[in-house]
């Protein structure tokens, strides 16, 4: 990996390979400073059009997003007082003390400097630990591949939203719209109930569009997120300039934010969410780190922003080495990477060696962009921060719709974009996750297909799970089920009289 | 959203007959030799199958918690430091509810009036029911936003959009 960087550094610094970034970057930001959008509803907008262009380009727009909104989702919560994703919650707690006395510029750029550490560690994990996952994984044949897309869909599965069975129930649903349509050995159609339309199977893109864009368009209505929007204060924006007390008293916090989130980033299920919280109490534990709630805390921004980034950067680090993603936005990059024909995992790396390299270059620039275009974007960005949601929804939904029409020019996806709509919605009723059915929409006809030429190269299922590391996964797999649904039942036990 | 046991019991049932309608699509056997024990339609019968148990143990769940209501919170007293957990208010369905359906006849009309036409009623639509009142902005928000999308896709995109059946 790292004797290949100057060539990768040359093909990330080609100029539509900065265009991809740059654009990538003012989007993440965007994204991530308009409460109700975030990183995923972007990059599953733009899905239709990266799966068009060159596999390299794709994840560099989408890695510069989600770094972007690493970042961005820091604005709102500052100068609104309300998170730009769920991961600023905390953000909101440290930051907006400062806007309210008029100092929202000073939180920002603590914010900004603890998004570039967690960012600068993110990367170094990417490209110090990404070769020797996928050199381990080259001993991976089916029977391995099917047991790794299981634990990435059952850790999903158990690990995100409240109720583990709810999680496995998600998973299933995702699987079963993932083995519509012609079966991957035989040929044979499946489960398409006479409609014509199914016979070549649910395009994942536009199912995803659906499930995890759309619906959240339909839920915000019904949260009602334009009249809190509209009801926020807004603080007083001001240009910041760089401080160097607050630089000093923010390293320590945002290097424990980042080792927070180096941890939690791999984990599939835990996500940035997860590791802001931990990382904010980690923050408030030494005494010269505690403030006072209504001051704001310098430690407490750099922590929580630190672990965020790191969290994205090495979360990608499972999604292309062993297709194992940590979060939805990882989801939607193992789409794209699949819908062009290619193959996560140490396929990736023999198919196209100079991916991976590309990839660990495009993050280091983006990393020094995020630095620039995320100081100049802290004054327009505000402003977005509080642009009217009515509009944004209008045209979010209007761009997806019509996205999802462009990806194939076929009528049948926007149908497929707005079913898949409806089953969010509808899961989101039910309390049921819906990560676990986009991961399994994602893996479920690959897993198949592994798991059944598994079982032809082994002979059967005794050859099968006798295999030291398919065995060895599976037991990760059933301690993680098992795991959860004791944590589950405590909890239920606590709750109840 | 945290969900009642009617909700739970409503899912179940929900889960309960997509397993149990996948089953019954899969009752013939496939038309074409097979070399894995599995075969085209072992995995989605046995996912259906892991479906209906699912399905069983949300129903049990329900039951379980409609027979032991949640326990009711400490009353607080006047010196407690922590704060108390807000609630989470009542969504408004008919807003979710209405966007769906806009969206749903945006759908059907795209192919009927084409994409000006239809994003610009579907606009005038939508914008009132998200509580837009002012007529100019109903109607002027559309407009530039319909402009903008169809510059991007037709234009920067090369995206072929529907178009007004001739």
């Amino acid at each position: 990996m790292l004797e290949n960087l100057p060539d990768a550094f040359a093909a990330a610094l080609h100029p539509r390979a900065m265009m991809f970034i740059v654009l990538g970057m003012v989007a993440g930001i965007v994204l991530g400073a308009m409460p109700g959008l975030g990183p995923t509803m972007g990059m599953a907008i733009l899905l239709p059009f990266v799966v068009q262009t060159d596999p390299q380009y794709g994840i560099f727009l989408f890695s510069a997003i989600i770094i972007g909104a690493g970042f961005g989702n820091a604005l709102p919560a500052v100068f609104v007082g309300i998170p730009g994703t769920p991961s600023a919650l905390l953000t909101v707690a440290a930051g907006r003390p400062f806007a309210l006395r008029g100092e929202g510029g000073r939180a920002l750029l603590v914010s900004l400097f603890g998004a570039s550490v967690g960012q600068v560690f993110g990367v170094l994990a990417f490209l110090f630990l990404i070769t020797p996952l996928v050199a381990f994984s080259t001993q991976f044949l089916f029977p391995e591949f099917f047991a790794l897309e299981l634990l990435g869909m059952t850790a999903a599965a158990a690990l995100m939203g409240r109720n583990p069975v709810k999680g496995v129930g998600a998973m299933l649903i995702g699987l079963l719209i993932a083995l519509v349509g012609p079966d991957p050995v035989t040929g044979q159609p499946r489960l398409t109930f006479g409609v014509d339309d199914l016979d070549q199977g649910i395009e994942a893109v536009p199912a995803l569009i659906g499930l995890l864009a759309l619906r959240e368009l339909f839920i915000s209505p019904a949260l009602g997120v334009g009249a809190k929007l509209k009801d926020a204060r807004r603080g007083t924006i001001r240009l910041p300039r760089p401080r160097k007390d607050d630089l000093i008293e923010a390293s320590g916090p945002a290097a424990v934010g980042s080792a927070v989130g180096l941890v939690i980033g791999p984990l599939p299920g835990a996500g940035p969410t997860t590791a802001s919280f931990i990382s904010y109490r980690l923050a408030s534990l030494p005494r010269r780190w505690r403030r006072r709630p209504e001051e704001g805390s310098i430690p407490g921004i750099a922590a929580t922003d630190a672990s965020q980034n790191a969290c994205g950067t090495s979360s990608l680090i499972p999604t292309l080495a062993l297709g194992i993603p940590g979060d939805p936005a990882d989801v939607l990059i193992l789409a794209a990477l699949t819908a062009q024909g290619l193959i996560v995992g140490p396929q990736l790396a023999q198919s196209d060696p100079t991916l991976l390299p590309a990839v660990g270059a495009g993050l280091l620039i983006s990393t020094v962009l995020m630095i620039v275009i995320g100081y100049l974007a802290i004054w327009p960005s505000a402003f977005l921060a509080s642009a009217p949601q009515r509009f944004i929804t209008f045209v979010a939904i209007m761009a997806m719709i019509t996205g999802a029409y462009a990806y194939r020019q076929s009528m049948v996806d926007v149908w497929v974009c707005l079913g898949a709509g409806l089953l969010g919605y509808a899961m989101w009723w039910a309390d049921l996750p819906v990560a676990p059915a986009a991961l399994a929409l994602v893996l479920g006809s690959m897993a198949e297909s592994d798991l059944r030429r598994g079982l032809i190269l082994t002979d059967g299922f005794g050859g099968f799970v006798s295999r030291p590391i398919t065995a060895a996964i599976l037991a990760v797999i059933a301690a993680i089920l098992v795991g959860s649904i004791a944590r589950s039942v405590t909890a239920a036990r606590r709750r109840s009289v | 959203m945290r969900s009642s046991p009617r909700a739970n019991l409503i899912t179940a049932a929900v889960m309960f007959l997509i397993g149990a309608a996948v089953l019954v699509s899969l009752r013939e056997t496939p038309d074409v030799p097979v070399e894995d024990p599995l075969g085209p339609y072992g995995l989605p019968r046995a996912l259906a199958v892991g479906l209906v148990a699912v399905a069983a143990l949300i129903a049990a769940q329900a039951w379980w918690s409609a027979l032991r209501p949640p326990r009711r919170p400490p009353p607080v007293t006047e010196d407690a430091t922590a704060e108390p957990e807000a609630e989470e208010p009542a969504p408004a369905y008919l807003h979710g509810g209405l966007t769906i359906a806009v969206t749903v006849g945006y759908a059907l009309l795209l192919p009927v009036l084409g994409f000006v036409a239809a994003s610009l009623a579907f606009g005038i639509a939508l914008l009132p029911v998200l509580g837009t009142r002012r007529l100019r902005t109903i109607l002027a928000v559309p407009a530039i936003a319909v402009a903008g999308l169809w510059l991007v896709f037709a234009y920067a995109l090369d995206v072929g959009l529907p178009t007004f059946p001739r």
